[in-house]
């Protein structure tokens, strides 16, 4: 080779070496077993190390990656040469940093293999998306506790005029029972007596009281276990358990989030549930379940009012489960507007809504389908006829195996 | 210890140079200076010696480093290296001194 080529060679190199050490991404290539042959300054310092020490090193134990194995699939880049792919990884020197991994390996002429990777810090952007997440959990957490409040004002209402009206009947008896007990102390006869304690007894109406306050303390019963019912459903809504897989039952679940969003749907729509006990239980986790089906019963509630707005109680609601092959279905299918063509492609992505600024983040069904295709194994499906109605279908595991 | 160009063309080796990678003077004058560093770490050498020729910017001079070396047998060993340049009679030169740590 002649010196001018070469020359000219080494100065398209170090040009292509300045502009890559330009960049926000880390890059780096490797031999086939790993080792770092070059890489640039954004990875020397993820690394945290002088570029030289890092030449010749171990890729994976430069960068330890919070994944059981800590292994990149090089095998697989290996026998696909060509093949890319993107991971997420939790790097463990830089503690809460998120990576994305690109790889892709390249045959050289002589058969040699080798490996080049593009390393970006999805760190920020994973934050934002929590962020939208907690954001839209606050949202339906407002929404929720309105409607709460209100659910537990009606049996608090009753339970108060209940009380009251308890207060002024333990005032008359115990009146009665005085005038009783002078009148026995006072040597009258018994015509006397007996006059005075029935024009009492007629007086204060104690028939009225015999027949009213055991339906008072029914109703006062009833009202305060109703409080008690909704508050351990609050409960179960906001302190469920394990964060891990694990056996839950869609009954218990249905109940919760029924109770807790009543408020929101019952002067619009019917509820039917249909659950089948047989397959009632799934592999999940149960706060999950829970966000997801208030998600998508007020998206329900909010199709249905706005086909027939908010006048009308024409909505229906439909839960149930069914048994496929590997999965138990949840199906919520509701009879209001439908989802038209265009935008179905869309429904999932975050931040899409078509709800009016401030009525909605567009994180409900972007939150339902990351958490069901990620920390539930699921799968979601949705099916609609623009106009008539939509049906959303999680598919849940029925145990561990083959996860 | 070893002299190089600023084409990396190996200008001076002294008689411990030959004892430790095993060459005899004629084999390694005017070869190459990649010929002593491993495979893998060509690759890393050709960018860093291009970026050291067209700016002038050596990431690697005037510090102990620990890098690795191959001899003509294909032994891979660590070493100590020290690597520095002057001007000669307004040519650059590029000298190294390479200790084994094994």
């Amino acid at each position: 080779m002649s010196d001018e080529l070469v020359k000219n060679l080494r100065s398209t190199l170090s040009k292509f070496e300045l502009a890559l050490g330009q960049i926000k991404e880390a890059i780096l290539f490797t031999s086939k077993n790993g080792q770092i042959q070059w890489c640039n300054q954004v990875f020397d310092k993820i690394v945290e190390k002088p570029h030289i020490e890092i030449l010749g090193q171990c890729f994976s134990e430069l960068f330890i990656l919070d994944k059981d194995d800590n292994i990149l699939p090089l095998k697989q880049l290996q026998d696909n040469p060509g093949q890319e792919f993107t991971l997420e990884y939790h790097s463990n020197q830089s503690k809460n940093k998120i990576y994305q991994i690109y790889g892709r390996s390249l045959q050289g002429s002589d058969e040699s293999i080798s490996f080049v990777f593009v390393i970006s810090d999805f760190t920020e952007r994973k934050n934002r998306e929590h962020l939208a997440l907690q954001s839209q959990k606050l949202e339906a957490i407002g929404t929720l506790t309105a409607g709460i409040a209100h659910e537990m004002n009606t049996p608090i209402q009753f339970i108060s005029d209940n009380i009251l009206f308890l207060k002024e009947s333990i005032n008359d008896l115990t009146q009665f029972i005085g005038v009783v007990y002078d009148l026995t102390q006072k040597n009258e006869s018994a015509e006397v007596m007996h006059n005075r304690i029935k024009s009492l007894y007629e007086q204060i109406d104690i028939d009225y009281l015999k027949s009213e306050v055991p339906v008072c303390l029914n109703q006062t019963q009833k009202g305060t276990k109703q409080i008690a019912k909704l508050v351990h459903s609050m409960k179960q809504f906001s302190h469920p358990g394990s964060k891990e897989l694990s056996p839950v039952s869609l009954t218990n679940i249905v109940g919760t989030v029924l109770d807790v969003t009543k408020n929101t749907w019952k002067n619009y729509a019917e509820l039917e549930v249909n659950i089948d006990k047989k397959h009632d239980q799934v592999y999940s986790i149960q706060s999950e379940l829970n966000q997801i089906l208030m998600n998508l019963i007020i998206n329900a509630r909010d199709a249905i009012v706005e086909k027939y707005g908010k006048d009308k109680k024409e909505g229906l609601i439909k839960i149930r489960n069914q048994m496929t092959k590997d999965f138990v279905e949840l199906t919520v299918t509701d009879n209001g507007t439908g989802i038209p063509d265009e935008i179905i492609d869309k429904i999932f992505d975050p931040f899409f809504t078509t709800k009016e600024v401030g009525e909605g983040t567009g994180q409900g069904l972007a939150m339902i389908y990351h958490a069901v295709t990620t920390k539930l194994q699921g799968k979601v499906d949705v099916s609609t006829n623009h106009g008539e109605g939509t049906t959303f279908t999680i598919s849940l595991p029925v145990s561990t195996k083959g996860l | 210890m070893v002299i190089v160009d600023e084409e990396g063309n190996i200008k001076y080796t002294n008689q411990e140079f030959l004892n430790v990678f095993g060459y005899q003077q004629d084999e390694i004058q005017g070869e190459h200076i990649i010929k002593i560093i491993p495979p893998d770490l060509r690759d890393a050498h050709n960018i860093g010696f291009s970026r050291y020729q067209t700016t002038g910017v050596s990431k690697i001079m005037g510090q102990d480093l620990n890098l690795k070396a191959i001899k003509k047998s294909g032994e891979i060993f660590n070493a100590t290296q020290h690597i520095i340049s002057g001007k000669q009679n307004e040519t650059i030169e590029i000298g190294a001194t390479i200790i084994p740590s094994d």
